[in-house]
């Protein structure tokens, strides 16, 4: 009889087994509007994935779990709005910005930090929020880009919840008021 | 005097409040109580919520790990790399 050696969710060490080198921390940077892309590789397989484009940013989620961890990181975020300024100027970049890709396999580590320092001019304070979440920071400028990024997760999330087969475990959604993040192992 | 606190949930939901010279000091306290107190979690996924002066530090979830089990090990790393982060100059 044979048996089906077929993973039931692609893990991290499978990913990098046999990658000669990983980039282990890099920094992702939003602020405004922001639009996103997603789409859906193999749905209902052991291999579904469902992939976000946000700009130069490729994000691959291979379970719910991850698209759920990473919405809810970046709403952790919320708490600290108040003082975040609501947009704030885009700077033209003439050179754009460099490409990144991150496949996110499980619930991630998140810390979200506020932040804040001087402007070179003196005359006033700059406050932004970084959220550590596994080999990324985001730094979130303005309240924009967050309820952005919140809106394009939020449709990640439910996608992922439909295509992934661990989707009925992670449906509930981070950004409602009555979610209580994760407590108690999931998997 | 600077006043720390710290809200840790899991099963259970406790607090934590401590004193420290200056802001400073607080920030290092309350990182560090978060570290000792991921060193014991167990099988949870604790939530740290640390304040200082009333002005919020930092929100952390633990996340899952390869086996499936609360990633304290990242908590770990995520701890060092704030520890050691500089404030870095978005350039606006």
């Amino acid at each position: 009889m044979s048996k089906s050696t077929t993973p039931n969710l692609t893990t991290p060490s499978i990913l990098s087994a046999t990658a000669t080198g990983l980039i282990a921390h890099t920094y992702i940077r939003v602020r405004g509007e922001q639009t996103g892309k997603i789409d859906v590789y193999n749905a209902r397989t052991p291999q579904a994935r469902v992939t976000m484009t946000l700009g130069t940013v490729l994000m691959t989620f291979w379970s719910a779990s991850a698209a759920q961890g990473v919405l809810e990181g970046i709403s952790a975020a919320r708490a600290t709005l108040t003082r975040m300024p609501a947009q704030v100027s885009a700077s033209a970049d003439p050179y754009g910005q460099p490409t990144i890709a991150v496949d996110w396999t499980t619930r991630p580590n998140y810390a979200a930090i506020p932040q804040s320092r001087i402007a070179d001019d003196q005359r006033h304070t700059l406050r932004w929020t970084e959220l550590h979440m596994g080999p990324l920071t985001w730094q979130i400028l303005d309240r924009a880009a967050f309820h952005a990024l919140t809106g394009i997760l939020r449709d990640v999330h439910a996608t992922a919840s439909v295509v992934c087969l661990d989707g009925s475990k992670h449906r509930a959604d981070p950004t409602a008021d009555d979610y209580v993040p994760a407590q108690q192992p999931l998997q | 005097m600077s006043t720390w606190t710290l809200d840790i949930t899991g099963e259970s939901r406790r607090t934590i409040i401590g004193t420290a010279d200056n802001a400073d000091a607080s920030r290092a306290a309350a990182l560090r109580a978060i570290g000792t107190a991921n060193a014991a979690a167990g099988f949870q996924h604790h939530r740290y919520e640390a304040a200082v002066d009333g002005e919020l530090l930092a929100i952390i979830q633990t996340g899952i790990d390869e086996a499936g089990l609360p990633d304290h090990r990242g908590i770990v790393e995520l701890l060092d790399r704030i520890t050691n982060a500089t404030e870095d100059d978005p350039a606006l």
